[in-house]
C-alpha cells in the first residue's frame, strides 16, 4: 500500500517523530483505532499504549502517554505529553 | 613605591572580576541559545493544539470549567516568574515594581470589599524582598535555568487545580517578556480561565469520544503548552538580561583597568625621575666634595 499518510508526533520537547506511513493504529479512549489513507476528519482521545504504524520501511511502535489524535487530509497529528520508539 | 604597589593590586582585582563577569556572560549566553532552542521546539506542539482546538470549534465550550468567567471574582493568584539569582539588571526588581502597581490596581473592589490577592512564585532569588510585599506565597517552585516540560507540568497541574476548587477566580502570570537580547518588559497574561482561538468549527468531524471530552483534553495540553512557553520566554528574558549587564560590566573593568595603569605609569615614570635626581644630585655633591 502506498504511504500517503504524514503523520506527526508531538510532544512539548518538539516534534518526536515525523515521517510518510501507510496506515496508523492508535490507542484510542474506546478501544484500538485503525487509520487508514482517506480517513474522514476525526478528533480522537488517546489513552496511553501503543501507537503502531506501516510504512514502505516496516512497522514502527512507539509507546505514548495520553494525548489528542487530529486526522485531517491524510495528516495525523499526535498531541501526547511523552513519548518513547519502541 | 607604596602607592605604584596599591595601584598594581587593584588592577589585579579588577582583572580577575573580568574574568568573572567574562565567564557569566559566556555562561548566560550558552544558556539564552539552549533556552531558545527549547522554545522553538514547543512552536510545533503549541500550534498543533491552536489548530486541533480550532477544528473543535465552540462544541462542549459551554460546560466546560476552564473556560468559564467567573462572575463575581474574589481571588486572584499571581505567578511570578523571578529569575534565580540576581546580577541581570533591572529584571527581577523591574517585575516586583510591575506586581506591586497591578496589584495596587486589582485589590479595589466595587462595593468596598477587598480581593484576595496571593502569590505563586517561581524561581529562587528575592526570598526577603518578596516577603516584603506582605502578599500570601501559596507555593514556591524552584526553576532550573532551561525549564524542563515535567516543570512546567508541574506548575500548569497545581494551578489548574487551584482554579478548578475555587481557591483562585483567576490566575495571572507575571514574567518578563523577551522582546530582544537587549529588551525585556514586564508583561501580565491571564492564564485561567483560558481562551478559545477565534475560528468556527470544521464540518464533518468525528469526535471520539466526544467533543466535552477532547476539549478539557485539548485545553490542558494548550495550558501546558503555554505554561511551557512562559516559564521558557521568562528564563531567555533573564538569560539575556544577564548577558547584557555581565557585557557592561566587561566594559567598565576594560576602562577602570586603563584608567589605573595610566596612573601607575604616571606614578612608576614620577618614582624613575625622583631617583634619577636623586642620583645625580648625589654625583654632584660629590663632584663638588673632591
Amino acid at each position: 500500500m502506498e504511504d500517503r499518510i504524514r503523520l506527526r508526533l508531538l510532544t512539548p520537547d518538539g516534534v518526536g517523530w515525523e515521517g510518510k506511513v501507510s496506515a496508523v493504529t492508535l490507542p484510542a479512549a474506546e478501544g484500538s483505532l485503525g487509520v487508514l489513507g482517506g480517513h474522514a476528519p476525526m478528533l480522537c482521545a488517546l489513552n496511553s499504549g501503543l501507537v503502531k504504524c506501516r510504512s514502505a520501511a516496516g512497522e514502527l511502535r512507539f509507546a505514548i502517554s495520553e494525548g489528542v489524535a487530529g486526522v485531517e487530509n491524510d495528516v495525523v497529528t499526535l498531541l501526547l505529553s511523552s513519548l518513547r520508539q519502541l | 613605591m607604596a602607592n605604584i604597589r596599591a595601584i598594581r593590586t587593584r588592577i589585579k582585582s579588577i582583572e580577575s572580576t573580568r574574568q568573572i563577569t567574562r565567564t557569566m556572560r559566556m555562561v548566560a549566553a550558552a544558556k539564552l541559545t539552549k533556552t531558545q532552542r527549547s522554545f522553538g521546539a514547543l512552536q510545533d506542539y503549541a500550534s498543533a493544539s491552536r489548530e486541533l482546538l480550532e477544528r473543535l470549534g465552540a462544541s462542549g465550550a459551554a460546560e466546560e470549567p476552564l473556560l468559564q468567567q467567573r462572575g463575581a471574582e474574589k481571588s486572584v493568584v499571581f505567578v511570578l516568574i523571578v529569575g534565580n539569582r540576581g546580577l541581570c539588571g533591572t529584571y527581577n526588581t523591574a517585575l516586583l515594581k510591575a506586581l506591586e502597581e497591578l496589584t495596587a490596581a486589582e485589590r479595589e473592589m466595587p462595593g468596598g470589599e477587598e480581593k484576595e490577592l496571593s502569590l505563586v512564585v517561581c524561581g529562587r532569588w528575592g526570598r526577603e524582598q518578596i516577603a516584603a510585599l506582605g502578599l500570601p506565597v501559596k507555593r514556591r517552585f524552584a526553576l532550573s535555568d532551561v525549564p524542563e516540560t515535567e516543570e512546567a507540568r508541574e506548575l500548569a497541574d497545581y494551578l489548574q487545580k487551584l482554579y478548578l476548587e475555587g481557591e483562585a477566580d483567576r490566575v495571572v502570570l507575571l514574567y518578563q517578556s523577551f522582546r530582544s537580547v537587549l529588551q525585556q518588559s514586564p508583561t501580565a497574561r491571564t492564564l485561567l480561565p483560558l481562551e478559545l482561538p477565534e475560528g468556527g468549527a470544521a464540518a464533518e468531524v468525528i469526535y471520539e469520544p466526544d467533543a466535552q471530552t477532547l476539549l478539557h483534553l485539548l485545553l490542558e495540553q494548550t495550558l501546558l503548552g503555554g505554561v511551557r512557553a512562559t516559564l521558557l520566554e521568562a528564563r531567555a528574558a533573564e538569560h539575556a538580561a544577564r548577558m547584557t549587564a555581565m557585557a557592561a560590566a566587561s566594559d567598565n573593568t576594560d576602562e577602570l583597568i586603563a584608567t589605573l595603569s595610566l596612573k601607575l605609569n604616571h606614578a612608576r615614570q614620577a618614582a624613575i625621575t625622583t631617583e634619577i635626581a636623586e642620583i645625580s644630585g648625589g654625583a654632584a655633591a660629590l663632584k663638588r666634595d673632591n
